[in-house]
């Protein structure tokens, strides 16, 4: 999935993630993480949200910027995949969307 | 607890803005008298938290003692950058108090400067200023980096007159090197790109000279709001205060430079109190402030000042205007005015 803009999902409360993805012109993936739980969990929020990212086709261009306050994994992925198809402009396009569970 | 809402405040409606002014007042927060937007949490029909933003700075946030430690503030702050970035701002600033820094830190916001006992001073990004700074290096030409005297100076140029020249010329010949900023802001009559370009053909014949976009670092909406709003003087300094410790810190350290020029101030309030502010702070910083003497016309009686190039604009007194520009600015006018780009300027009445 191509990324045209910026696009952002999510809040700043207890157990979420408030996550924007901003197309770059680097060959990475950068993650900015604020996380109150870096120290047992930073790994495993990264590798969610890599994981979520290359699911959707994203893989290189990208600088993530994300404030965790907590999140469960399938926060964060749903927070990734709203930001991400904002950033794509194709939110709501339902023919392309993977709906999952 | 009681039933939550949130909803914008305005002035329009006197008891929820008596609220608000009672809960900053009791949080020790200044209400600013210049804001874009302000929201407001209630519980029933008590406000209990706010904040506001003025173009992409939050400030005038706080939450009622007797509410915090709920994720109030984190609801306010989601609410205020997710309105922001529906208007397509995504760098947002942050104006609070010294002892609220960590709480924010926690919302993702890295402090840029900390006033002692005033105000911290952050932004949503955590590499933004280092870019920045890359940026001016980078534009540089290596030929006058690193030079022992090395001076800044910024400028809004609204248009470049004669007396803009004389205070590069000044610059540039006493100096090695000279830094030009050029206020970013879309605040005056004239665009940030007609302002640049008038200042860059006023100055191509200096070789030491260099120009930079002010970006938001420097008398920008978000650190100096006052240069673009009439304030009282207790404010401006304020703003002034917080302008200048940006400069010292960042970018006089990453271009080396020791000296802030700056053109004597005749006229305008604003910029005077600037100046003082200046002139007290930036040498606790290792950066020496120059003060420049004003040119006047060809009168002999009347500083040269980018407002009266306006007015005669507006009497299309084109005679009066070539004495006191210099001739690059002087064909760029009549070109604008040619493209028929001179209207809005003829028929704005502000202070920019």
């Amino acid at each position: 999935m191509k990324l045209l803009t910026i696009g952002r999902a999510g809040t700043l409360e207890s157990s979420d993630l408030l996550i924007t993805l901003e197309p770059s012109s680097s060959s990475d993936i950068e993650i900015q993480l604020k996380s109150s739980v870096e120290k047992q969990f930073g790994r495993q929020i990264r590798a969610v949200i890599l994981e979520t990212l290359e699911s959707l086709g994203i893989t290189e261009g990208v600088t993530v910027t994300a404030v965790d306050k907590g999140a469960l994994d399938c926060v964060i992925k749903a927070r990734v995949s709203c930001a991400a198809y904002r950033a794509a402009g194709t939110a709501g396009d339902s023919t392309v969307y993977n709906w999952e569970v | 607890m009681g039933w939550m809402t949130l909803r914008q405040l305005t002035p329009a409606l006197q008891l929820d803005w008596q609220q608000l002014e009672g809960l900053l007042e009791q949080e020790g927060i200044e209400l600013d008298g210049h804001l874009s937007y302000t929201v407001g949490l209630f519980e029933d029909n008590t406000l209990i938290a706010t904040g506001s933003y003025y173009e992409q700075t939050l400030r005038c946030l706080a939450v009622s003692k007797t509410h915090q430690g709920g994720g109030l503030m984190n609801q306010i702050v989601t609410h205020l950058t997710d309105a922001l970035y529906r208007k397509g701002i995504h760098h947002v600033f942050l104006v609070t108090k010294p002892e609220y820094q960590r709480l924010f830190e926690d919302l993702g916001f890295f402090t840029l400067v900390k006033l002692p006992n005033t105000l911290v001073f952050m932004e949503n990004k955590q590499n933004a200023m280092d870019l920045y700074l890359k940026r001016l290096v980078q534009e540089t030409p290596e030929s006058m980096r690193g030079l022992p005297k090395t001076a800044g100076l910024v400028m809004n140029a609204n248009p470049f007159t004669l007396g803009h020249l004389h205070l590069v010329t000044q610059a540039a010949q006493r100096y090695d090197a000279v830094h030009l900023f050029v206020v970013q802001a879309e605040a005056s009559v004239f665009s940030f790109e007609d302002r640049y370009q008038m200042i860059a053909d006023g100055v191509a014949h200096l070789n030491n000279v260099v120009l930079h976009a002010s970006g938001p670092y420097v008398v920008s909406m978000a650190t100096f709001p006052s240069y673009f709003l009439k304030e009282p003087a207790a404010v401006v300094a304020g703003h002034a205060a917080l302008d200048v410790t940006l400069f010292g810190t960042y970018l006089a350290k990453a271009l080396g430079i020791q000296t802030r020029i700056v053109g004597e101030e005749p006229l305008c309030e604003t910029t005077r109190a600037y100046v003082e502010v200046m002139a007290h702070l930036l040498p606790t910083m290792d950066v020496s402030c120059e003060v420049i003497p004003r040119v006047t016309d060809p009168t002999g009686s009347v500083p040269i000042s980018a407002s009266k190039v306006r007015q005669l604009l507006r009497d299309n007194d084109w005679q009066g205007i070539e004495a006191i520009v210099p001739p690059s600015t002087l064909k760029h006018l009549k070109q604008m005015a040619a493209d028929g780009r001179l209207e809005t300027v003829k028929q704005s009445t502000g202070r920019h």
